[in-house]
C-alpha cells in the first residue's frame, strides 16, 4: 500500500531523535512520512497524581495505566548465556521521551576528541563548535533548567532555565563532595521551570516516570510532533513496525516494509530519502535486516561496523544516611524528580587505577521518596525494625556514578533471534564490559564511599564491582557509527550513510563513544544538526 | 489553603491553553477499596495464607501505625505472585514468580516442621530470628518474605503515608529546597 500523501523523505521513529528530524524538515517545507511502532499515549489516561495504594486499587478495578514499556513478550529478543542485557522499548508517539530521565548534559569538546588522545577507537567527526550551535537551539525550544557553570567536562549554556533549589541532603552532600576537592553544581535537566512556549512550568509533584499530566518536561509527543502536524507537512502511520529498507538496483534505498503491530499485514511505502530514528537498537535492527544483493550484510554495512562497537555505561547504587536527617520531620523531597545537582566528571580520574575515559555522578532518590527501597537491607525485624526504617527515611543519600564503557568491536548486536511475530529475525545481544570499566567502577565505588565517609553517613553494604547490570542505563550507542574514514565507520558527520546516501541515521546508534553522560540532548542537537543538512542538499537536489 | 488537583489543573490548563484531560481522582477511601468481602488467595492455599498473614505482621507489626497485616501485605503478595494481569502488581520485570512463590511455600512448610503453629510468641521470634541468621534455603526464605513484605508494606497507604509521612505528589508552585539554616551554613 503506497500513502496518498506525496512525501518526500520516511522517518522511522518519533522520539527525541525521529521526532526532531520530522520536525525540523517539515517546517522547512519537506513533505514527511512518520513510522511509528506504536500509537499516541493519551496524557488523560495518565496516572500521575496516582499513589501506589491508589494504582493498586485501580488495578483490581481492571484499570490499567498506559503501557509505556513494551513487554518482553509481545517482541522478544535474545542475548548471550549469562550476559542479560536490559534493553528498554517505548513504542509510542514520543518513543523514550515519555518516561525519560530528563538529564540533558552538554558533551564538552574533551568527550568529542578523547579517542584522538588516547587512541581507543575513532574521535567524533564533530567539533564542539559545530554541535554547540545546536545544544543552544535545542536548551531554547525544549526549556532546559540548570546552572551557569561551565566546566572542562560540562560546558556553560546561556539559555538555562532557573535550576529549582537542592534538597537538605543535597546541600549536605555537595558541601562534603566539595571539602573532598569533588565539585557539585546543579543538575541539568529538560524539566521547565519556567512557562515556555504554551508548556506550563512544572509543578514538583516527582512523578514524571509516571507521565506528565501537565507535558511540563520535553516530550517529542508534545513538543515536536504537533508543531509539526501543525505544518501540514507531516502525516504519521502509528502502529507500524518497520522490518527492512528496500532498495533498488544501484543500491539506493526506494521503500521500507512495515507490519502493521496487531495485525501483522505487510505494507510497502516508497521512500525517495530515509532517516532512521528508531532508537539505537531498533533501528540496527532494522539495518542489519536490510539485506539485499546490493548489501548482502544489511544496508549500508559493507564496512561490517553495524551492529558492533554497542556502548552504554556501568552504573551503580550507594546508599547511605546523612546523620544530620535521621528522625527529622518528613518532607516533601519530590522535586523535579531525580538529581537538583550533579557531579560532573573531573580531573583527575584514573590515577593509579590506569583506565581509559571517566564517569560523572548522578544523585536521584536524595530525601523522602514515594517507597523505602533501602528498608530490606536494614538488620532485623519487628518493631526495632519498623522504627528503624523511620527513623532513616528523611536521612537516605544516592550516589549514582555513571561510566563509560569503551566501543569494542566484539560488543555487538546481530539479527540471529528466532523470527518475531512478523517473520523477522529478532536482536541478539553479546556484550560484556572488560577490565578498563572493572578498574574505573573500583574508582567509582571508592570516591562515592569518599564523600559517605565525609558526611559521616551511615552506609549500606555494598558489594564493589556490583553494577545495576547490562542495558540498565538505557543509554545504547556505537552501532551504527558515525566518523570520517568508511571503512571504520557507517555515516559521516552529517549522519549519512557512506554507502547508502539516501540513507539518515540519527539517533544514538550514530554516537562513536558513549562518553559519562546522559545521551538526549546530544541526540536532539545531532538530529537537528543533520536533519538541517538533509534539507540543504534536498534543496540542492544532491539527494 | 493548598489548591486540590481540580483547581490545580484548570488554572494550569488556562495559563498553558494545554489541552487536559478529565482524570478521576481515586480516594484510598473509596468503598472498593476497602471492601471487608472476604479474599480467596491465588497463589497460597487457605492454611499457608492464614501462616503468611502471621509471618508479614511479624516482619512489620503494628505500632501507633497499623502492621502489615492491617495494610493488607499478605493479599498483596499472594496477588502479585499469581501472576494474575487483573491484579497483578506492577513491578519493574526483576524477580521470577513461581520460583518465589515455592521458595516461600517451602519456608513455610519448615518453619510448620519446626513446631511454629504451637509455639508462643516470643519462641516464633526466635525461630524466625534463626532463619534470618541460617544459610542455604532458611536464609532465601527468611530474605524473600522480608523483602516482599517491605516494598508492599511501604507501598500502602498504611505504610507509605501513615508510617513514613509521605507529602509528596501534590502540587507547588515552587520547589522551596532546604530551608534549615543549619544545613545551608553548616561547616
Amino acid at each position: 500500500m503506497v500513502t496518498d500523501f506525496e512525501h518526500e523523505i520516511v522517518v522511522i521513529g518519533s522520539g527525541a531523535a525521529g521526532g526532531m528530524a520530522a520536525w525540523n524538515l517539515a517546517r522547512q517545507g519537506a513533505k514527511v512520512l512518520m513510522l511509528d511502532a506504536g500509537g499516541r499515549f493519551s496524557r488523560a489516561d495518565f496516572w500521575t497524581h496516582t499513589l501506589p495504594h491508589q494504582a493498586r486499587e485501580r488495578r483490581r478495578r481492571g484499570e490499567k495505566p498506559p503501557p509505556f514499556v513494551l513487554p518482553l513478550e509481545e517482541h522478544p529478543y535474545e542475548w548471550t548465556s549469562g550476559r542479560y542485557f536490559e534493553w528498554w522499548r517505548v513504542w509510542g508517539i514520543g518513543g523514550k521521551t515519555n518516561i525519560w530521565g530528563r538529564v540533558s548534559l552538554r558533551l564538552s569538546p574533551l568527550n568529542l576528541t578523547e579517542a584522538a588522545r588516547d587512541g581507543w577507537e575513532i574521535p567524533w567527526p564533530i567539533r564542539y563548535k559545530e554541535l554547540s550551535f545546536y545544544y543552544d537551539k535545542v536548551e531554547q525550544l525544549i526549556g532546559v533548567n540548570g546552572g551557569d557553570d561551565n566546566l572542562p567536562w560540562l560546558p556553560g549554556s546561556k539559555y538555562h532555565q532557573p535550576p529549582p533549589k537542592p534538597r537538605c541532603g543535597e546541600v549536605l552532600l555537595k558541601r562534603a563532595a566539595e571539602r573532598r576537592g569533588i565539585k557539585v553544581v546543579p543538575g541539568r535537566r529538560a524539566v521547565r521551570t519556567q512557562d515556555l512556549s504554551g508548556f506550563p512550568a512544572c509543578h514538583y509533584c516527582g512523578a514524571c516516570g509516571k507521565g506528565c499530566d501537565t507535558a511540563s518536561f520535553f516530550n517529542s509527543a508534545d513538543d515536536l510532533i504537533p508543531p509539526a502536524e501543525k505544518t501540514g507537512n507531516l502525516r504519521i502511520v502509528e502502529n507500524a513496525v518497520v522490518a527492512r529498507i528496500l532498495v533498488n538496483d544501484e543500491g539506493l534505498a526506494n521503500s521500507v516494509q512495515y507490519h502493521e503491530r496487531v495485525s501483522g499485514k505487510e505494507h510497502v511505502v516508497s521512500a525517495k530519502r530515509v532517516v532512521v530514528a528508531a532508537s539505537a537498537v531498533d533501528s540496527t535492527r532494522i539495518l542489519l535486516n536490510s539485506k539485499s544483493r546490493q548489501h548482502p550484510n544489511g544496508i549500508g554495512n559493507g564496512s561490517d561496523v553495524i551492529g558492533r562497537y554497542l556502548c552504554e555505561q556501568t552504573r551503580f547504587h550507594m546508599l547511605g544516611f546523612a546523620p544530620e536527617l535521621m528522625d527529622k520531620p518528613t518532607t516533601n523531597d519530590d522535586g523535579i524528580s531525580g538529581s537538583h545537582i550533579y557531579i560532573p566528571r573531573w580531573v583527575p580520574q584514573g590515577g593509579t587505577k590506569n583506565f581509559l575515559r571517566g564517569y560523572g555522578m548522578q544523585l536521584w532518590g536524595i530525601g523522602c521518596q514515594q517507597h523505602a527501597d533501602f528498608a530490606p537491607q536494614l538488620q532485623g525485624f519487628g518493631l526495632d525494625f519498623k522504627k528503624a526504617v523511620k527513623r532513616r527515611y528523611p536521612a537516605i543519600i544516592a550516589l549514582h556514578p555513571y561510566g563509560e564503557v569503551l566501543p569494542r568491536k566484539t560488543n555487538r548486536i546481530t539479527v540471529d533471534g528466532k523470527p518475531d511475530r512478523y517473520g523477522v529475525p529478532t536482536v541478539r545481544f553479546d556484550y560484556d564490559i572488560g577490565s578498563n570499566e572493572l578498574k574505573m567502577m573500583d574508582e567509582m565505588y571508592d570516591k562515592a564511599e569518599e564523600i559517605l565517609h565525609e558526611m559521616k553517613a551511615e552506609i549500606l553494604p555494598f558489594r564493589k564491582r556490583d553494577h545495576t547490570g547490562f542495558g540498565s542505563a538505557i543509554h545504547e550507542h556505537g552501532t551504527c557509527r558515525m566518523g570520517d574514514d568508511p571503512h571504520r565507520s557507517a555515516l559521516n558527520q552529517y549522519c549519512q550513510m557512506h554507502e547508502v546516501k539516501n540513507v539518515f541515521v540519527v539517533d544514538g546508534s550514530s554516537f562513536p563513544t558513549s562518553t559519562e553522560k546522559n545521551p538526549t540532548l546530544t541526540i536532539l542537537a545531532n538530529a537537528w544538526r543533520a536533519s538541517d543538512y538533509i534539507a540543504e542538499v534536498m534543496k540542492r537536489g544532491e539527494v | 489553603m493548598q489548591p486540590t488537583r481540580r483547581d490545580a489543573l484548570r488554572r494550569i490548563a488556562a495559563a498553558a491553553a494545554v489541552p487536559v484531560g478529565l482524570v478521576t481522582i481515586h480516594s484510598a477511601d473509596d468503598p472498593l477499596a476497602r471492601a471487608a468481602s472476604a479474599y480467596a488467595p491465588q497463589t497460597f492455599t487457605e492454611s499457608e495464607f492464614q501462616l503468611f498473614q502471621t509471618l508479614v505482621e511479624m516482619i512489620i507489626p503494628a505500632s501507633e501505625t497499623p502492621g502489615a497485616s492491617a495494610a493488607g501485605v499478605h493479599r498483596i503478595i499472594d496477588e502479585y505472585l499469581s501472576g494474575n494481569p487483573d491484579s497483578w502488581e506492577y513491578h519493574d520485570g526483576g524477580g521470577d514468580l513461581a520460583r518465589d512463590a515455592n521458595l516461600l511455600k517451602r519456608g513455610m512448610a519448615m518453619l510448620v516442621q519446626e513446631g511454629f503453629d504451637e509455639k508462643g510468641e516470643e519462641a516464633r521470634v526466635e525461630l524466625l530470628t534463626e532463619y534470618s541468621r541460617a544459610s542455604g534455603t532458611k536464609r532465601d526464605f527468611f530474605e524473600l518474605l522480608k523483602g516482599l513484605t517491605c516494598d508492599s508494606y511501604y507501598s500502602t497507604e498504611e505504610g507509605l503515608i501513615q508510617e513514613l509521612g509521605y507529602v509528596g505528589n501534590t502540587y507547588l508552585p515552587e520547589f522551596p529546597g532546604c530551608e534549615h539554616e543549619e544545613h545551608l551554613n553548616g561547616d
